[in-house]
């Protein structure tokens, strides 16, 4: 085609799809032209004779009931209230939770053997102080979203919810009560009357490691009951007195890495312990006694605690948690020994 | 009849409305089916075609922003699906124009009086069509479809508009010696 205005409009003309400006325009030149107009005829006449013998054949009704199928299951996934669970970022952290969640009950910790130990004789109900103070999960100081996603998580299982801890009292530690030595935690370590409770989320394994080298590394001044020595006498007042006063100010990157009492945190409370930081571990090994369920199964993790009230200083509720870790079967020798190698409660 | 526009329709259908998405598949079923059968020349593959385009209108009916034109949206996705196939296929070696498919078709001298039947015009201009190169024949194709304009037929193929214009002047001087040389149309001109 060598006509440029044809080149350029001619089919938009017999498409219709020119102004009327436009369209008069080459009307008038094809009037004019011949060839043109012979070149407008022949593609009009194609273009009719195409659409004059239009294909009749209609897709398949079953077509139309196959997508309509599809199409209400789509829509009903999109109005179901529950469609956001299928989306995939939601499916991801889901599966990934559960997925985490079995790995800390199932694989982390070795629940097969303590599960199939069930504690025959009834635990006596739990005796309640209303003096009693414990550090409540909102006192942990967070300083970066990341870590209060932590916390939070802790937060979500409040020491309340095992019926262990009166829920009218859970203000927060003042920080320079603390910081000065000041705080009732260390005037009186021995305020945590209540039994620690054990359950089958122990890791033993790094407990016993730690507690094996906070023997070795544990001040000269710390009297031998509270490394737990069979041999050692009942540990004067005085000393526990100057065992704790002895415990420096804890700094803040302490707290910001407190995480909740998962099985590591008594192994952390006893390293603590043994750089004398002993209002930290205090807090960190009640929060993880708080953390056992209300039926403790596992008679190493009692004795465990045991070990670990025994290491605080606390003989009378090591002997208690050790008592219990004596009604279970598994744990029955082991703490027998432990009981007999405990010192006397001091008057 | 809905009144509503495919664009609002898929806006309803987005939220969960599916009596939207079947006036939508009433609307445009057929004439998908058809743009398929055409470009393919092959009845199961275009019902395959259409059947897939709208599953993915589904499958993409949550991202659908209504801006762009649902037709367009429509019919990108049957020409894609089009061309994968085509591309999939085996080339054959095409035909010489005089002998191809001339079953049914009457030969020699077709005078006025020797019309060919509804049916048998319409296996040819389907064979006429399959003679096309893809490109030519999908945009010759995509205008036939109803309203559908110059500008929409660019977008749709990814072309501009001078390359459609250009695509389509080649097809219909294709089509016009194709069907000429099968006796229909002899009164077309030959003056281009």
């Amino acid at each position: 085609m060598e006509c440029k205005l044809c080149e350029h409009k001619l089919l938009e003309y017999l498409y219709g799809e020119l102004g009327e400006a436009d369209a008069s325009a080459m009307e008038k030149h094809l009037e004019e032209s011949e060839d043109c107009r012979e070149a407008a005829e022949t593609f009009a006449s194609v273009l009719e004779t195409v659409a004059g013998a239009e294909d009749d054949e209609d897709p398949p009704p079953s077509l139309h009931t196959r997508i309509m199928g599809h199409a209400e299951e789509a829509g009903s996934k999109r109005r179901s209230p529950w469609a956001w669970v299928f989306r995939p970022a939601v499916t991801t952290v889901v599966i990934g939770a559960i997925t985490a969640g079995v790995y800390y009950t199932t694989i982390r910790v070795k629940p097969t053997s303590y599960r199939q130990e069930r504690i025959v004789s009834e635990e006596k109900p739990l005796a309640k102080s209303k003096q009693r103070r414990t550090l409540s999960p909102s006192t942990i100081e967070v300083d970066s979203p990341k870590k209060e996603a932590k916390s939070q998580s802790f937060r979500a299982r409040p020491l309340e919810s095992y019926g262990l801890i009166e829920q009218e009292e859970a203000e927060p530690e003042p920080r320079e009560a603390l910081e000065k030595g000041t705080s009732p935690m260390l005037a009186r370590p021995d305020a945590l009357e209540e039994p620690a409770l054990a359950g089958d989320l122990m890791d033993e394994e790094r407990v016993y490691r730690m507690a094996g080298e906070k023997a070795e590394r544990v001040p000269s001044d710390v009297p031998a009951a509270v490394l737990g020595k069979a041999d050692s006498a009942q540990r004067p007042e005085r000393e526990r007195r100057a065992f704790h006063s002895a415990a420096p100010p804890y700094s803040r990157h302490d707290l910001a890495s407190f995480k909740a009492p998962v099985p590591e945190t008594i192994a952390r409370g006893l390293d603590l312990v043994s750089e004398g930081q002993c209002a930290e571990a205090e807090k960190r090994v009640e929060a993880f006694a708080a953390e056992y369920p209300k039926e403790p199964i596992c008679g190493t993790g009692w004795l465990e605690v045991a070990r670990c009230f025994l290491k605080k200083g606390d003989v009378a509720r090591a002997r208690e948690a050790a008592q219990k870790a004596l009604k279970l079967e598994s744990s029955a020798k082991e703490a027998q020994a432990f009981l007999e190698s405990l010192p006397p409660i001091s008057p | 009849m809905d009144e509503r526009s495919d664009e609002k329709l898929m806006l309803a259908f987005q939220k969960g409305d599916t009596k939207a998405f079947e006036i939508l598949l009433t609307r445009h079923e057929r004439d998908v089916y058809r743009f398929a059968l055409r470009m393919l020349g092959d009845s199961m593959q275009a019902e395959e075609v259409t059947q897939e385009t709208f599953l993915r209108v589904i499958q993409s009916a949550a991202n659908y922003k209504p801006k762009a034109g649902f037709r367009n949206f429509l019919y990108r996705i049957a020409r894609n699906l089009c061309i994968d196939i085509l591309r999939r296929r085996p080339r054959e070696p095409r035909p010489p124009a005089g002998d191809a498919g001339q079953e049914g078709i009457p030969d020699g001298n077709p005078g006025p009086e020797n019309h060919v039947g509804a049916q048998q015009l319409r296996s040819a201009i389907r064979r006429a069509l399959l003679s096309l190169p893809a490109d030519q024949r999908e945009a010759f194709l995509l205008k036939e479809v109803k309203d559908m304009k110059l500008q929409d037929v660019a977008t749709i193929t990814g072309a501009n508009l001078n390359t459609v214009k250009s695509r389509l002047r080649y097809a219909l001087v294709r089509l016009r010696e194709h069907l000429a040389e099968q006796g229909i149309g002899k009164e077309m001109g030959h003056g281009m």
